[in-house]
């Protein structure tokens, strides 16, 4: 059984591992080229005290590569459950030839744990060795970034994990719908509504976040991180009003910030008045002008509206990582669970 | 002896369609077995019952005094040829081969390879260009070369031309010939099963209409002609399989142990195929007398 499932899928094997060894030239050269750079402009750029222009000019590097890598981890997985997963039983049921496989002296329990094994086996171990040469190309440029968060589904462990349940679930589309192309078709879509589901309701959610009141600083349009290391995930800000009222989420509020002059000084909407202070012509529809926004802002935090940030601290990094991992792994072998059973009972 | 297949009320169902309902039968061993029928009679769920492919909603089947498929060692014991004889397209004649020899212990390399060149079959050629004859070739050579006891072929000529049809079973024949292996072969064309088999099944519905032995069935089975007569005046020991009648003569397809002696018949004896078709056309109108419709 191992040597028919290898010489099935030999040729995609070979071809990806091979694809893997020609990006792990381009990996080993340009990497040894950003460690390098590294050392020469950032490691000393205190010294010369230019560390942002060192910073900016540093991630001006291979863009292109960067952004390859990174797009390469992500649409791997979704690729192996496409073109492994889901072909690898639809095509026996759809051509007829497991009528030859499961009529040798071969159990189909040994058939398919074969074939499922042999072949998952090669797509997590791809995925892996991609993944762990991008952590280590992007090891530099993640220092600068400083923002683990931003790349956590192209770094470490998780794409490990991406591979087996996009594997597993292309296997279980194959033996549902019986047919490659439809299975593959449902595989893509299955597989990016699983990873978009966790990445916008799961991932945020895995671990409480803490919070963090500062200032507020609405009008200056970015949210202050405050005292926060800057490779925190800040997962989402609340603005709320001096008796501690939630008035905005993310930087906005309600219907908007509407500022004007009233007869109590500059009124701000929904919030409160501010008698000592006045702004400046014009503060029609266009808004107040820039030194008006200054005012206003001083005006909303004399009131008494702060902040709250809700955030993940770096040092959850790890722990974001292996709990995904345990999710997408304990999907997968829900699905092997389902996948057995099924061309065990409902393929007979 | 134990049976080669042996089935009691077994029955098989898709959704709310039964494709075989309550059959029972047993096939024996030793022989080459035709099993006959028309289409939709559960030939193929029964073949696909006895070799694992399918498990029964109801009833039982053991093939070779055992559960089919259930162990390694079971398969070995059972070489089967499925419908239309599916093949690896993207895979050589001798990458089938090495699938055989990987997946069959009891796999007999030089008996695959001494078929094959016999039939001047390129191995390096690709499965998907073979011919359709060829690839039932290459099918057959897989099922043989692991040396079953037992051979099971779904309509394995169903699909080829009458040449290819002849040459196959041909050489399905010398095959049993030579290993002394049980064979059950399905198909809907009786010429081809009284070229190879010694044994029928006929199966209409899923129900036995007739089996045994060819050569005694054609000796038991009679067509008469005489004077029309009242079908209640034949003697017990004749039973009518069907009867035809003009205003003044009637012709009968009787079974019967015994000589017939009324001098006013003309006696004749009949071929499988009429054979056949005579039980087929009585279990039709079995089955409509049933739904109440008249013939």
């Amino acid at each position: 059984m191992m040597w028919l499932t290898w010489r099935q899928s030999r040729t995609q094997i070979l071809v990806a591992f091979g694809a893997l060894a020609a990006l792990a030239v381009i990996a080993l050269l340009t990497g040894a080229n950003l460690a390098h750079l590294y050392n020469t402009t950032i490691a000393t750029c205190t010294a010369h005290n230019d560390c942002g222009t060192a910073q900016a000019a540093f991630l001006q590097n291979d863009t292109d590569l960067q952004t390859a890598l990174g797009v390469l981890l992500i649409v791997v997985p979704g690729i192996v459950g496409v073109f492994w997963g889901a072909p690898l039983i639809a095509r026996e049921l759809e051509t007829g030839t497991y009528r030859l496989a499961w009529t040798q002296s071969v159990t189909r329990t040994r058939w398919f744990a074969v074939k499922v094994g042999l072949v998952g086996l090669a797509s997590v171990a791809v995925t892996g060795l991609l993944s762990l040469m991008v952590t280590w190309w992007s090891v530099p440029l993640d220092r600068v970034t400083m923002n683990p968060f931003g790349s956590f589904d192209e770094r470490d462990v998780v794409p490990v994990a991406y591979a087996a349940f996009a594997f597993v679930l292309g296997v279980t589309m194959g033996v549902l719908i019986r047919r490659a192309v439809p299975a593959m078709a449902a595989t893509a879509f299955a597989f990016a509504g699983a990873r978009l589901a966790v990445f916008l309701w799961v991932r945020p959610n895995l671990n409480a976040p803490l919070h963090l009141t500062v200032p507020d600083t609405l009008l200056s349009g970015r949210v202050s991180t405050g005292a926060l290391n800057p490779r925190d995930w800040i997962t989402s800000t609340e603005t709320i009003n001096a008796a501690g009222r939630v008035i905005g989420e993310n930087g906005l509020v309600g219907n908007g910030l509407s500022v004007g002059n009233g007869p109590h000084g500059v009124t701000i909407a929904g919030v409160g008045s501010c008698p000592n202070i006045t702004l400046p012509p014009p503060t029609g529809l266009a808004g107040p002008s820039p030194a008006g926004h200054i005012l206003a802002q001083k005006c909303l935090n004399q009131l008494g509206v702060r902040d709250l940030l809700n955030y993940q601290p770096a040092g959850r990094y790890w722990t974001f990582q292996w709990h995904e991992l345990t999710i997408f792994i304990v999907l997968a072998l829900l699905l092997v669970g389902i996948c057995f059973w099924w061309v065990h009972r409902r393929l007979a | 002896m134990t049976a080669a297949v042996e089935t009691t009320g077994l029955g098989k169902r898709y959704g709310s369609r039964w494709a075989l309902s309550d059959c029972t039968l047993a096939i024996p061993t030793g022989r080459v077995v035709g099993l006959v029928g028309p289409n939709g009679a559960g030939k193929t769920t029964l073949l696909s019952s006895a070799v694992g492919l399918l498990s029964p909603t109801s009833g039982s089947i053991t093939v070779l005094g055992a559960e089919p498929a259930a162990t390694g060692r079971q398969m070995g014991r059972i070489g089967f040829v499925a419908q239309d004889t599916p093949l690896y397209s993207s895979l050589s004649v001798a990458d089938h081969l090495r699938l055989g020899a990987h997946m069959n212990p009891g796999w007999d390399n030089d008996l695959a390879q001494g078929r094959l060149e016999q039939l001047d079959l390129d191995l390096g050629q690709s499965a998907g260009s073979l011919s359709g004859g060829q690839k039932a070739q290459v099918a057959l050579t897989l099922a043989i070369a692991k040396h079953p006891e037992l051979l099971i072929l779904d309509e394995p000529a169903a699909r080829l031309d009458p040449l290819a049809r002849r040459e196959f079973l041909q050489i399905l024949m010398e095959t049993v010939a030579e290993d002394n292996v049980s064979v059950v072969l399905s198909s809907h064309l009786v010429a081809d099963l009284e070229r190879v088999c010694d044994y029928l099944v006929v199966l209409v519905s899923s129900r036995v209409q007739v089996d045994g032995e060819i050569e005694k069935l054609l000796a038991t089975h009679l067509r008469l002609t005489g004077p029309r007569r009242d079908l209640g005046t034949l003697p017990k020991s004749q039973r009518v399989i069907e009867a035809s009648h003009t205003d003044r003569q009637s012709t009968l397809l009787v079974r019967t142990e015994e000589p017939i002696l009324d001098p006013a018949l003309t006696v004749e004896h009949v071929g499988l195929e009429e054979l056949v078709l005579a039980y087929m056309r009585q279990a039709r109108e079995v089955r409509l007398a049933a739904l109440g419709v008249q013939p």
